[in-house]
């Protein structure tokens, strides 16, 4: 399988000398095309700077990381803003729709920044909107939508681009459990069908489930990794579970 | 201690993202000063004692016209401020959480408040004073009062009524302050940042009976404003008046949501780059900011009003006052060949004085000659009565006799003028129509340049002898006064009824006119004349200068303190949409927008925001001032196109840098 995404030796300092907080601390690892990746950490534990760093929103400290070959911590500017635009989709908690857009507008917007013509916007918003099962809200504002179809059209929002990666940062964090679980259905099928690789940030052991492969993180470093291979959902959300036992108590260190 | 520390860092932190109000503090409280401090320039100039009194008059003007402008000052500054005590909502809610009692919190914005109060009055004052010794060059000139030599001018009275005034104004801001603080409650302040903000969705239905119902009462107010209430000035003025206001409002409400369905037809131009976030952004904000919208709107109707009236009213005093004044002095008085001859016959007439001896040793030329009229040669003959009717109403009053003067006389009055081309040679049967009211002449040129029109003066048809009608005036006076004088030949002098004889003469050459002038003046007095009016250039000159100097300190004065808050207004309300819509710029971010995109989007943004009030107001203003054209008109001559695009250069100028200002502070409040 052809690697998407490979961080080499990533690291991320916040403050000053004297007192630097080492929130991302040498963390290496490779995604391979179509994987679905859960990244799985206590509130604090660094993976959302992680997902930030990847995502080109935060900038690292030392160390590199390839998307498709192209080292993203040596662009800048424009290169930058295209390469957002063109190899990556974001979906997050609070949704971070436009009130003043509908949803089809809102899904547009990805398509009318990388200046496709209208037409082809209309096929491609129809058919992303059927994947999603959204074909009815899209002509209705955020405020008149329900959290799960809120999160479905961000969704939707993120991947009509076919992005070369999807960055889901707590995606369900806002959700019901029912909305949450049609939303991870929803994301497998992407990954799945549209050939869509998805790493989603979680604190969540049900969500991290539906992934193919969860990465824990502790105090900014990589403290386990397991595979989800032939073993079932149930199965695998109990392994997923033993090793938050292990990372301590509900991920929290219990003293 | 520590609530003078807390203010200090608030002030800090927000003079970044308000500096734009800050600037519009020291300017209006250096205007203030700047406009009361004439008082101190006109004590260092040297100058004459009428001159010194006319200054006292203008004081007086520009004391009560500070009253409006610190009313106006007064909302602005409270307007702003309570604007921005709302966005600090949370900020107050979590000094309450954290135990602070609401009388300290009132107190931090009462330090807040004093500190920005003095810090703005300082300056501010500093700058005018500085400011003020550019404007006594601009009075010296005025007023052509010789400086001496250049000293540093310092008013304390109006040091002492800006203090005053702001000081008014700060302390009522502070109580507008702690009375909002006091109303709060802690839950509704922590809740302040968590706006459910409903989008208002106006069904296409409701937007077009809207927008229609704008254009009907706009044509409405039009409508009115050309059938001449303004000139008529009664009740009607109101009702134009507020169909106007409401039409621009409702214009307003509906219009960018008209012009956003205009474009959604066009799917082409909806979905390209950013332009439906930009409309929607538009629209959404059109709905919340109709009324402040609406206020600049008229607020810079007014602006521009005031400028383009005083530059055409300074323009039309300017060119006429030479126009209007030929001689040095012009005495006219009635002839006593009235019935009542018998008891004024110790009376002299102008034509007597003529041949006094004394008249050498002041006059170097003159000119005596009578105006006669006939009861039968009416200004209505010649004037184009339907056209003044439907401009004026049907109160215009024309049916007065036309004054008549002889061809021999005219002659003798251009010789002296100097004017010997314009001489002219009339027979009996031709007449020349002159006259220099514009207002006037417009409406004669129909019968006289095209139609010929004849008049009879006894036995005689007379016809026009040019084609056009002659510009001249024949006596001082302030403005154009020449409403129409015929000039007939000698021999029909036997039709003609002599009302007034009128001396005009022009002084001997000497350095010193105005004593002169006094002297003559003094002879004249002394003569039997009975009711007789002079009129002399020195006197309408110096009128002249209190008309202008008047016009432009107030026009400068009223027009640039609304220029600036209507701006700082629109600039204070664009700041903060823009630290509003910092989320959604960082949508558009996170979906690869470049900088030039967003910055594209944010500047047309606002740019909306502060051109449609703009042009919106040009535009009535531009028809309003046309039709007060015709009053001014009665002053002289002006070119309305001259002074609106002036007063559009002082509008860029200022609203301008606004609009820079608030684009550039706004890209800094969005920046990642």
């Amino acid at each position: 399988m052809k690697k998407i995404l490979s961080l080499k030796n990533v690291e991320k300092y916040y403050g000053n000398k004297g007192n630097i907080t080492k929130a991302v601390d040498n963390i290496s690892f490779d995604v391979e095309k179509c994987e679905f990746i859960s990244i799985m950490g206590a509130s604090g534990s660094g993976k959302t700077t992680l997902l930030n760093c990847i995502s080109t929103i935060d900038k690292v400290t030392s160390g590199h990381i390839f998307i498709n070959d192209k080292d993203i911590t040596q662009i800048r500017g424009n290169a930058l803003n295209k390469f957002r635009r063109e190899e990556l989709g974001f979906i997050f908690q609070d949704f971070n729709l436009l009130d003043t857009l509908t949803g089809y507008e809102n899904i547009a917007l990805a398509l009318t920044i990388n200046k496709i013509g209208h037409k082809e916007i209309e096929t491609r918003v129809n058919e992303v909107a059927k994947e999603l099962d959204i074909i009815d809200v899209l002509n209705k504002y955020p405020y008149e939508m329900s959290g799960g179809q809120k999160q479905r059209v961000a969704s939707a929002r993120a991947i009509i681009t076919k992005p070369s990666l999807v960055l889901a940062d707590e995606p369900t964090g806002s959700l019901d459990s029912k909305s949450a679980r049609v939303l991870l259905e929803k994301f497998d099928n992407l990954n799945e069908e549209l050939k869509a690789t998805i790493i989603m940030v979680t604190h969540d052991a049900f969500t991290a489930s539906y992934a193919d492969r969860v990465i824990f993180i502790k105090d900014g470093k990589i403290f386990n990794e397991i595979k989800k291979g032939k073993l079932s959902r149930k199965e695998f959300f109990n392994n997923i579970i033993d090793v938050i036992t292990l990372l301590g108590g509900d991920l929290n260190d219990v003293n | 201690m520590m609530l003078t520390k807390l203010s200090l860092k608030n002030i800090k932190k927000s003079i970044k993202d308000y500096s734009i109000y800050f600037f519009t503090l020291v300017v209006a409280v250096a205007i203030f000063y700047i406009f009361n401090s004439l008082d101190a320039q006109e004590s260092v100039m040297v100058m004459s004692e009428s001159k010194h009194q006319l200054i006292g008059v203008i004081m007086q003007i520009l004391g009560y016209v500070s009253i409006f402008i610190s009313i106006v000052l007064g909302f602005l500054i409270i307007y702003t401020n309570n604007f921005l005590i709302k966005r600090r909502k949370k900020e107050f809610g979590l000094y309450l959480t954290l135990g602070m009692p609401k009388r300290k919190v009132s107190a931090v914005l009462v330090i807040e408040t004093l500190l920005v109060g003095l810090v703005s009055l300082g300056i501010g004052l500093v700058l005018g004073i500085f400011a003020s010794q550019f404007l006594s060059i601009v009075t010296a000139n005025l007023f052509e009062a010789n400086m001496g030599k250049f000293i540093f001018i310092f008013s304390q009275a109006a040091l002492i009524k800006t203090l005053i005034y702001f000081g008014i104004i700060f302390v009522l801001v502070m109580l507008f302050n702690v009375i909002s603080i006091n109303k709060y409650k802690l839950i509704d302040l922590l809740n302040a940042s968590k706006k459910n903000e409903k989008i208002k969705i106006k069904s296409k239905f409701s937007i077009l009976v809207v927008f229609f119902l704008s254009i009907a009462l706009l044509m409405y107010a039009y409508d009115k404003l050309f059938s001449g209430v303004l000139l008529e000035f009664n009740i009607e003025i109101l009702y134009m008046l507020i169909t106007g206001a409401l039409g621009t409002l409702l214009l307003f409400f509906s219009f960018s949501g008209f012009f956003l369905k205009m474009v959604q037809f066009n799917k082409k131009m909806y979905y390209k780059n950013l332009n439906m976030f930009v409309l929607k952004q538009v629209n959404n904000k059109a709905n919340t900011t109709v009324f402040s919208t609406t206020i600049i709107c008229l607020m810079l109707l007014l602006t521009i009003g005031i400028l383009a009236g005083s530059i055409s009213l300074i323009t039309a005093v300017n060119s006429s006052i030479n126009d209007c004044n030929r001689m040095d002095i012009s005495i006219a008085k009635s002839i006593n060949n009235g019935p009542d001859k018998k008891n004024t016959e110790k009376l002299v007439d102008v034509s007597d004085i003529a041949k006094r001896d004394y008249i050498k040793d002041y006059l170097k030329e003159y000119v005596v000659y009578n105006v006669y009229d006939n009861q039968n040669v009416l200004q209505s003959d010649l004037l184009d009565v339907q056209a003044i009717i439907e401009a004026f109403g049907q109160n215009a009053n024309f049916g007065t006799s036309f004054d008549i003067m002889l061809e021999s006389d005219y002659n003798k009055i251009m010789d002296m003028y100097g004017l010997s081309d314009k001489k002219v040679d009339l027979t009996p049967n031709e007449y020349i129509l002159t006259a220099d009211i514009d207002a006037y002449s417009k409406y004669y040129e129909k019968a006289y340049s095209e139609e010929k029109k004849a008049i009879t003066l006894g036995d005689n048809y007379l016809l026009p002898a040019t084609d056009k009608l002659v510009k001249m005036s024949f006596k001082n006076s302030a403005g154009m006064s020449n409403g129409g004088t015929l000039i007939v030949d000698d021999s029909l002098v036997q039709y003609l009824n002599a009302y007034q004889g009128v001396l005009i003469a022009n002084y001997i050459n000497t350095d010193d006119k105005e004593k002169i002038e006094e002297a003559f003046i003094d002879k004249i007095r002394s003569e039997s004349l009975g009711a007789y009016s002079y009129s002399t250039k020195l006197e309408m000159q110096e009128a002249n200068v209190t008309t202008k100097a008047i016009v432009i300190f107030v026009g400068m004065y009223i027009g640039i303190v609304l220029a600036i808050s209507s701006a700082n207004i629109l600039a204070i309300g664009q700041l903060s949409e823009s630290s509003d819509n910092k989320d959604r710029y960082k949508v558009l971010r996170q979906l690869g927008a470049d900088k030039k995109m967003i910055n594209k989007a944010l500047f047309i943004q606002i740019a909306v925001a502060f051109v449609i009030p703009l042009v919106v107001a040009i535009f009535h203003a531009y028809f309003g001032l046309s039709e007060l054209n015709g009053i001014i008109e009665f002053f002289g001559n002006i070119d309305l196109t001259q002074s609106i695009l002036l007063t559009a250069i002082a509008i860029i100028i200022m609203y301008g840098g606004y609009f820079v200002a608030t684009y550039l502070c706004s890209k800094n409040i969005i920046k990642e």
